[in-house]
């Protein structure tokens, strides 16, 4: 029985080591290593063609400012198409968008969704065939790009291999509430350090979704987005490294956004991702393994790590009940396997932003006092720990009864800081 | 044990825990960084992003100046900054011993400046501006050309509407641009270039013979077409006068022959080494050395995470499609053109011959 119990605790005990040497190396990277960011600089060039997609499920409080800040992007007119993708709105979604076209009619063209699968990856997926452009950029309808922003994204596509470019999320409402301040040092922590550490060792940088694009010629090559998928973003990070693409990330190529305001959006919104995640783990890690040959083994291995952190919640709980149990069975781990975990536990408790990565990324960015309430990172880390464990047992038992999980949209504010940005 | 006791014991652990979250607390509840992230502001691109803000800056004081303030003039700027402007005497600027000008300096003749001199501050040329030899600059702003003697130095930028000459041995630290164009002397020190024509001095090398009609690419046994690019995992030797008609992403060492044309870009993961006379229609990227032989022609960026050389007689881009080089390290060889923007890391330099 406790060599039973003994065992499965071993595994876990070692897998949550790999992921907290995984969070030193990528901090330990930030802090000593090489800044890498080789397309930041194309200023100038003979730009290409360039759709900017923007689903839009219900967005009347937030989609005018996206669209006046995309029609005064600095990049040529000619060569770029707002294609807001109404995804079956009810509210005035639809009219502002035509309102919209009507005014800009060469520069906007909306896509009218009225039925079909819900979610953001079926309207991209429905929308794709009909859209033009070389580069396909991709925004939430609450985000806020820079004048700039375009070009940034659009300048890694002129490397052959990539096939698909992140910019970094920062969020705008970080004010409301101690939640958007602790989702704002959890973002720092993920991008400063996490997403730029694998672009400077060259590793698996994870296409986000928003605040990013793809090259339409690479998408085609691996099947288009797919709607069946609650997470299309890893989704096509993985489909695009597993067909020979580069996926990069810009750290400068910044972007506002909306954080959730409350916790229950929040939980939403982590079991989504939560759920969508570990639908790529399950398709994504057999074809990993098996290792094509342009896949180097560190970007297999790191590959692998990235598909596994949201499968860390669960995990740490069941490993956690393991040392209880064996504890009570009067089983003295005394053999050093403890203080690993715990240092373990308490480096990775946060899976995608870990303390030390918060820690420096605050440091890199030129935070002031925000770094204070980074104890009050434990708190929200418990309740992504909770709910990413309840999003994946929903998931698993859903998968033998064959439910299918339904895209919910997260709640839009704008009642933060002016549209403009901060001064 | 008295409730008392237990109550002073739970307290004290309550604080206890609570000690080390106190600036947490503190910060909670009394919030001082609350400001959203600032974001890379508009300038990312715009190499003459800090010109233009120092125009705007010298025109919002020098509105606030006095009518009757003499046009030759020393004094203060309305914030305090210390000033001069020069108009007709020649005092300010004569030649004589190495001298020190703290002063932020609009000129408005075209007298030249004498060499040998150092200006901390910045100066805004109101007349084409004719900088002596081994003169230190914090920063110039011309509304007409510009021209710096041999072994000037630069520290923050320069930015010239009309054509920029850079005397040779000069160092520009910061940026350097222009409206018109940049020429650059031999032995230049550069970090970053803006303008529609740059052109390093020297001669361009004599046209090339004819070469025999172009073969078309046989791609090896083991690449792969992946969307719309060709992978080769192993160095790629490309035999002189091949034509290459698309994408290519080699692991290896790419050494492309004299005389070869690429109808696409190249991404490779090892060096690249173009031999003369090659024509590029796309871009070229590598995280190795890059090297461009004489006469060669690339119409897209080049983005270089190591060393990139061109060497004499290369064009980079063209007047209707400008382009970027951004290198860690760049070295340009004589009588190169560049039309566009350059950007290094670690610096750049035209040769010295």
């Amino acid at each position: 029985m406790r060599t039973a119990l003994l065992i499965p605790l071993l595994v876990i005990v070692g897998i949550v080591v790999v992921y907290t040497l995984r969070h030193y190396l990528f901090t330990l990277n930030r802090l000593f290593g090489t800044h890498r960011q080789p397309y930041v600089d194309i200023g100038v060039a003979d730009w290409p063609h360039v759709s900017v997609l923007v689903p839009a499920h219900n967005e009347e409080k937030v989609i005018a400012g996206m669209l006046d800040a995309l029609l005064a992007a600095d990049y040529p007119a000619d060569r770029l198409v707002i294609v807001p993708i109404n995804d079956r709105s009810t509210d005035g979604t639809r009219a502002i968008l035509d309102a919209y076209a009507a005014r800009h009619p060469a520069r906007v063209k909306p896509y009218h969704r009225t039925d079909g699968r819900p979610g953001k990856a079926a309207a991209l997926a429905e929308a794709f065939p009909t859209i033009a452009g070389e580069v396909h950029l991709i925004f939430d309808a609450d985000y806020l790009p820079g004048q700039g922003l375009i070009k940034q994204l659009v300048a890694p596509f002129f490397d052959p291999e990539v096939g698909a470019v992140m910019g970094r999320v920062v969020p705008l409402n970080v004010s409301r509430s101690l939640l958007t301040r602790l989702l704002d040092l959890e973002r720092s922590g993920g991008y400063q350090v996490d997403q730029q550490a694998r672009m400077n060792l060259d590793l698996v940088p994870q296409y986000g979704g928003t605040v990013g694009g793809v090259r339409r010629s690479a998408l085609e090559a691996v099947d288009g987005w797919r709607e069946d998928t609650l997470a299309e973003d890893t989704d096509v990070t993985y489909r695009l490294i597993l067909g020979g693409w580069q996926v990069v990330y810009q750290n400068r190529s910044e972007c506002y956004e909306e954080v959730p305001e409350t916790w229950p959006t929040r939980i939403r919104q982590i079991k989504r991702w939560a759920r969508g995640h570990n639908q790529a783990l399950a398709a994504y890690t057999g074809r990993i393994l098996a290792k094509p040959a342009h896949l180097r083994p560190l970007v297999a291995l790191d590959g692998l790590l990235l598909l596994g952190v949201f499968a860390m919640g669960p995990l740490l709980l069941i490993g956690w009940g393991l040392a209880t149990t064996l504890y009570y069975l009067g089983y003295q781990i005394s053999t050093g396997i403890l203080p690993i975990l715990a240092v373990a536990t308490y480096s990775t408790l946060g899976n995608f932003a870990a303390f030390f990565e918060v820690a420096t990324a605050a440091r890199l960015d030129g935070s002031r006092n925000r770094i204070r309430l980074l104890p009050f990172l434990l708190f929200g880390f418990l309740v992504s720990l909770t709910s990413v464990s309840v999003a994946t047992l929903s998931q698993l038992v859903g998968r033998f009864r064959g439910e299918d999980h339904t895209w919910q949209k997260t709640e839009r504010y704008r009642n933060g800081p002016s549209i403009g940005g901060p001064a | 044990m008295n409730a008392t006791a237990v109550t002073i014991f739970l307290a004290a652990t309550i604080l206890w825990f609570l000690l080390p979250l106190l600036p947490a607390i503190i910060e909670l509840l009394r919030p001082t960084d609350l400001a959203p992230l600032t974001v890379v502001p508009r300038d990312a691109g715009d190499v003459a992003f800090l010109a233009k803000g120092f125009r705007g800056y010298l025109a919002g004081q020098l509105d606030r100046l006095p009518a009757e303030t003499p046009a030759d003039f020393l004094g203060r700027l309305p914030d305090g900054t210390l000033f001069g402007r020069v108009r007709e005497a020649t005092g300010v600027l004569a030649p004589g011993q190495a001298t020190v000008q703290d002063r932020v300096m609009v000129l408005e003749t075209g007298a030249p400046v004498p060499g040998d001199q150092t200006f901390v501050q910045e100066i805004h040329a109101r007349a084409p501006f004719l900088g002596g030899p081994r003169t230190a600059y914090r920063a110039i702003l011309a509304d007409q050309g510009a021209t710096l003697g041999e072994g000037s130095r630069v520290l923050r930028w320069i930015h010239a509407a009309g054509p920029l000459d850079i005397g040779a041995g000069s160092a520009l630290a910061g940026r350097a641009s222009s409206d018109r164009a940049v020429r650059l002397g031999p032995g230049v020190r550069f970090d970053r270039i803006g303008a529609p024509e740059i052109v390093t001095s020297g001669t361009a090398p004599a046209a090339p013979a004819p070469t025999a009609p172009r073969t078309p690419f046989v791609p090896p046994e083991d690449a792969r077409r992946i969307g719309d690019h060709l992978r080769i995992e192993a160095d790629l030797h490309l035999p002189a006068g091949t034509d290459v008609d698309g994408n290519l992403v080699v692991r290896g060492r790419l050494v492309v022959g004299r005389g070869s044309r690429i109808r696409g870009s190249i991404k490779t993961h090892g060096e690249i080494l173009i031999e003369p006379e090659v024509e590029i229609t796309g871009s070229l990227v590598s995280r190795a050395p890059i090297s461009v032989g004489q006469g060669g022609f690339v119409a897209g960026p080049i983005i270089g995470e190591d060393e990139v050389r061109i060497a004499a007689g290369s064009v980079i881009g063209t007047g209707g499609a400008p382009t970027t080089i951004a290198a860690r390290t760049l070295t340009l060889g004589p009588a190169t053109t560049i039309f566009g923007q350059i950007t290094t890391q670690a610096g750049g330099t035209t040769a010295t011959t």
